[in-house]
């Protein structure tokens, strides 16, 4: 802080921290009147003009400590942007389409079961899986919008990008594989739920959701699977086991992408205050 | 007196600043001190997240305008911070009547505390 002698100099401290900031140059304009303002009086009686700045900037404090008690009375170290929005409506889609997947791939095995000549279960099947990519790819968006909600979560921001972003082909390539694409998204949503709960930054229920969703998916799976739930197919696999884990999972991630879409959504992006509107 | 030995109160005194009139954080921070007669010695910066704060809770609205071309943000109370700022006072009267009671300097005059 001692080298943050000038107004500018301080300024610019705090533009680094809050340059993620939807309302950076707002809160900017409200400190730079402060010390300004301050400079002019103490000129007034007699200072001297650089000294009062010197002792200006001192007396208004650390750079960082403000800069980080402001953000933490504003909503954390970001603000809600034009595109946390859309992340919000994007999980909200990706929550119906969670919803889609065990309902399609259910109607194409009934399907199956009637009518297999035709191909019709195929296509279904086919849809679903196309929804469950569609899921997957709207639950990144929704993690990057978490991760510009907040600032860029550090380390851990960049870290749970790679699994979320892997699972996304996984989905498409080999959807029928629940194991694989449920495990890539578990350990996205495992990294950011740390950050997230610890830092109250997102409403704790549906982080919960989001996070157990696929683990529990998993753990069924596991479970029905040894107890050779159903019958075996001509793979000799588990239908059934998969079928019921696929929906315990997906609910699950329907409820979270739900309720943490909803959140995002309707939180309301800052008016900036710009050089075309001050407002009266 | 440092900030350390504010925080907890100073919710209370911003909003009792801020009671006589609107005004901007340097003026809120320049009346605390004023009226503390320079005993409220605390960063002019952490005004700021109190001010922010209590906007958020209802407390408090805040305009802008410009002033000497620079932008100027002017915090008021409202009627939801008129009654807190009734309330806390209110308990810091009890707080301060029960302290002092505590300490002896209450209905029956300073008793000095003496060692066991």
């Amino acid at each position: 802080m001692a080298t943050d002698v000038t107004i500018e100099d301080y300024l610019d401290a705090l533009r680094r921290r809050w340059h993620r900031r939807g309302d950076c140059a707002e809160l900017l304009d409200e400190m730079e009147d402060h010390l300004r303002s301050r400079v002019e009086d103490a000129v007034a009686r007699g200072a001297d003009p650089t000294a009062a700045e010197v002792e200006t900037v001192l007396r208004f404090g650390d750079a960082d400590a403000i800069a980080e008690a402001v953000a933490d009375a504003n909503g954390g170290p970001a603000v809600p942007t034009p595109f946390t929005r859309s992340a919000g409506a994007a999980s909200l889609l990706a929550s119906a389409a969670w919803l889609a997947v065990p309902a399609l791939w259910r109607w194409s095995d009934v399907l199956d079961d009637s009518r297999p000549w035709d191909g019709l279960p195929q296509v279904i099947w086919m849809l679903g899986a196309s929804c469950l990519t569609l899921a997957v790819t709207l639950g990144m968006v929704l993690i990057l919008g978490l991760i510009e909600r907040h600032g860029g979560l550090g380390v851990t921001g960049k870290l749970v990008l790679g699994p979320a972003v892997l699972a996304i082909p996984a989905a498409l390539v080999v959807g029928w594989f629940m194991p694989l694409w449920a495990t890539l998204i578990s350990i996205s949503w495992i990294g950011l739920c740390g950050v997230l709960l610890r830092q109250r930054l997102a409403p704790s229920v549906a982080t919960a959701l989001l996070t157990g969703a696929w683990p529990i998916g998993l753990l069924t799976f596991a479970v029905l699977r040894a107890s050779e739930f159903g019958t075996v197919d001509e793979w000799g696999d588990y239908p059934a086991a998969s079928f019921t884990a696929t929906l315990v999972g997906a609910a699950l991630m329907a409820g979270g992408s739900g309720l943490m879409g909803w959140w995002l959504f309707r939180e309301e992006v800052p008016v900036l205050i710009t050089d075309d509107h001050v407002p009266a | 007196m440092k900030g350390q030995a504010l925080k907890g109160h100073l919710d209370l005194l911003v909003l009792a600043v801020l009671d006589d009139g609107a005004k901007h954080g340097y003026a809120v921070i320049d009346a605390l001190r004023t009226r503390s007669e320079d005993s409220f010695d605390l960063p002019e910066g952490t005004v700021y997240p109190v001010l922010h704060r209590l906007e958020k809770a209802g407390l408090l609205a805040s305009d802008w305008s410009v002033v000497q071309g620079r932008r100027r943000r002017t915090y008021e109370l409202t009627k939801k911070g008129r009654g807190a700022l009734a309330d806390q006072t209110r308990s810091w009267d009890e707080f301060t009547a029960a302290v002092g009671r505590v300490l002896g300097n209450g209905a029956g005059g300073s008793a000095s505390w003496q060692p066991t």
